[in-house]
């Protein structure tokens, strides 16, 4: 039996443009093709790209709001 | 099949060549590539030996997978003793070279000695020769690959050195292809201190598989699931520079030399802008994600940049700037130098000039500011030619700190003399035992347990790191702890030597996603594409003999536990920015020293690093050098 890929258990388990917020590492559904989220677990803003209309991954912070 | 390869040594001094064949019981001791490669090395050099002297030796060689059934099965290794740092010298790259030296009948070539006038080493179908290379002194890698192509026909594949080899730069790299560089550990100079300008091999000798059905059969289920997982995704689109994405956004990179660890509005060097100059993908041989980018940058053409490159001219240097990165990429492989080394150096250089500790009379008036693009461009191009101030940074660490003196080199990043890849590691202990204990020095390739970073529940890290060996210790998640983390890297320590040992990219192994290769799988590409039967534990224990005898090299030398350690900044400065949870945290030294401890004392080593003769007689090490071959 042919085992299944990453990609198709994504698929079977609804985990598509799923990221993890690099701050809690909460696991955040992105909806299709937005450029940004906010976690819902930590308040944490990100920006979005998209490897393909599939695949989400995290870009990079808001940086105006990384100050110290 | 593979288990016929040869081993060819070349003495440049005599211009003496002999073939040998490689016994079946070092096959089955240290199976091939970066393993056989090592086991050489300690067998035929003496400590204490110049590296850049006619008694060092250099070793090229191809995996035992090389040109099988076997994906990404592309990687050469190159070993010698380091003129950077006078440990063990290995380096490793992708392309095409390896499977063609294959092709050639040759696994292994060693070369001795020193030529008096520049040559090149011809290697086609079973034989060897030494050619004259007069005509290639002084050329770019990239010309002298052009001209050697030229010279003997357009599939020959070329390893090189650039100006900076035939200068001794002590970082300077061996090329192979556009980017394909063996950037660590300085062998570039070992080549040029030899006179050796290039390696070409060509070959039409078939390698047969000994399972071919079952083994397509393999490949394609392995691929298929390489393929079908995130990482893979991502690496074919952005290459290593997503990763920037992760650590530059959390706080995990070094910037200006060691002062922070984020470079703010790091925009305009996110890999996504590699769009703008792209015109498509490569790979190397049998190779199904083609991480690396064909870029065209101010009408120069090259291929690139990794992550390495925007730490190197980005953050590091403190520029935020994607054309500085892509120029900066093309001139260390242009010129064959180590992108890494280089950066670091570089921006090591602007801290000191930062603190007026050199001053414009050092620099010749170059001012050596931070986010400078002209000064970094004309940094790279005055090491590579030993000119200036570049010809003190391009003696590496050590050296360099000596020639400056008053306390610069206690603001070196570096272990062992070679420099820490443009991360920090204060907030990963991990991470940090990982580049303190490498033994070719500050190392982010030979047992970063990256996948560490990942947060992953307890119940995948003991899946994966309980195989084919259980460890009794307890895990935690959390990157930032210091349990149970030295068994991580020791079990990351075991696979990269495997991985290097049939010579298949790293990034097909578990190294940046759990999800791709172990140790099993090596098991079963062996059996099913060489015949050559080993369990998963048994590819395991060589990789554990092969490691050592890299410890017992570097013991032989004189390096110990004093070596293992990290600059004392990494105990004394707090990190400065990044997500909270990284933010204002140094390395306990106490701690630190408890995880030491616990890996040589998992590693069969004693309190002071050196392998115990209960480890070496359980390994077979005992009665090294042995002078099997």
């Amino acid at each position: 039996m042919v085992k299944k890929s990453v990609s198709d258990k994504q698929k079977a388990s609804d985990r598509i443009g799923e990221v993890r917020c690099l701050n809690c590492f909460y696991r955040y559904k992105v909806p299709p093709g937005a450029d940004r989220f906010v976690c819902p677990e930590c308040g944490w803003e990100w920006r979005v790209s998209w490897v393909n209309p599939e695949l989400a991954k995290v870009r990079g912070p808001m940086w105006d709001k990384m100050r110290f | 099949m593979s288990l016929n390869r040869k081993l060819g040594i070349v003495d440049l001094s005599t211009n003496e060549i002999e073939i040998k064949p490689i016994p079946i019981e070092l096959r089955k001791k240290f199976i091939g590539g970066r393993g056989l490669d090592m086991y050489l090395l300690y067998n035929h050099t003496e400590p204490g030996i110049d590296a850049l002297g006619p008694d060092n030796v250099a070793i090229i060689s191809a995996g035992l997978l090389s040109a099988t059934l076997s994906s990404a099965s592309a990687r050469t290794h190159v070993a010698a003793k380091s003129p950077l740092t006078g440990a063990v010298g290995s380096t490793n790259m992708g392309g095409f070279f390896a499977p063609e030296m294959t092709w050639a009948g040759f696994h292994h070539l060693m070369l001795r000695g020193q030529a008096e006038e520049p040559v090149y080493i011809w290697v086609n179908d079973g034989e060897i020769e030494i050619r004259d290379a007069s005509h290639l002194w002084g050329l770019s890698t990239r010309d002298t690959q052009k001209a050697l192509q030229e010279e003997l026909g357009s599939e020959v594949q070329v390893l090189c050195i650039g100006p900076a080899g035939e200068n001794l730069v002590r970082y300077a790299t061996v090329m192979s292809g556009m980017k394909n560089a063996g950037g660590r550990s300085g062998l570039g100079a070992v080549l040029g201190s030899k006179k050796v300008k290039a390696v070409v091999a060509r070959g039409t000798m078939d390698v047969e598989i000994r399972h071919p059905e079952e083994a397509l059969e393999y490949d394609y289920e392995v691929m298929k699931h390489i393929s079908g997982t995130k990482f893979a995704q991502i690496m074919g689109k952005y290459g290593t520079m997503f990763i920037q994405s992760v650590t530059n956004s959390t706080g995990l990179v070094r910037t200006q030399n060691f002062q922070h660890n984020q470079l703010l509005d790091a925009e305009p060097i996110e890999c996504e802008h590699i769009e703008d100059y792209t015109f498509g993908t490569v790979g190397c041989f049998g190779c199904i994600i083609h991480c690396r980018h064909r870029y065209i940058v101010d009408g120069i053409y090259d291929e690139g940049p990794e992550y390495t490159a925007q730490g190197a001219f980005g953050w590091e240097v403190g520029c935020n700037d994607f054309e500085t990165v892509l120029m900066g990429n093309h001139l260390v492989n242009h010129w064959g130098l180590d992108i890494l080394e280089t950066g670091s150096m570089m921006a090591w250089a602007m801290e000191l000039y930062e603190k007026g500790i050199i001053t414009d009379k050092d620099t010749g008036g170059l001012k050596l500011e931070w986010g400078n693009t002209d000064v970094v461009l004309e940094l790279i191009r005055q090491i590579a030619f030993r000119e200036g101030i570049g010809d003190i940074l391009a003696e590496g660490p050590k050296r360099a700190a000596a020639k400056i003196g008053k306390d610069s080199l206690k603001y070196n990043i570096q272990v062992k003399g070679m420099s820490n890849l443009h991360s920090d590691e204060r907030p990963t202990p991990a991470l940090a035992l990982g580049i303190a204990t490498g033994t070719r020095g500050s190392d982010h390739l030979r047992s970063r347990p990256a996948i560490d970073l990942y947060h992953l529940p307890v119940s995948v890290l003991e899946k994966v790191y309980n195989n084919p060996v259980e460890y009794k210790g307890t895990y935690t998640s959390d990157y930032r702890d210091y349990e149970g983390k030295p068994w991580q890297v020791i079990w990351h320590e075991m696979m990269y030597m495997a991985i290097d040992c049939v010579g298949v990219c790293k990034y097909h192994c578990t190294f940046l996603s759990p999800n791709l290769m172990k140790f099993e799988h090596i098991s079963k590409f062996l059996h099913y594409n060489t015949g050559l039967e080993l369990s998963p534990r048994d590819v395991w224990d060589v990789a554990e003999r092969c490691y050592n005898i890299e410890r017992m090299f570097n013991i032989r030398e004189k390096f110990g536990r004093k070596d293992d350690m990290l600059v004392d900044r990494y105990f004394d400065e707090p990190t400065t920015r990044g997500l909270e949870i990284v933010r204002g945290r140094t390395l306990d030294r106490d701690k630190f020293n408890g995880m030491l401890d616990e890996y040589y004392e998992l590693h069969g080593w004693d309190e002071n690093g050196v392998p115990t003769q209960e480890t070496l007689e359980r390994l077979g090490l005992d009665e090294e050098p042995s002078h099997l071959l």
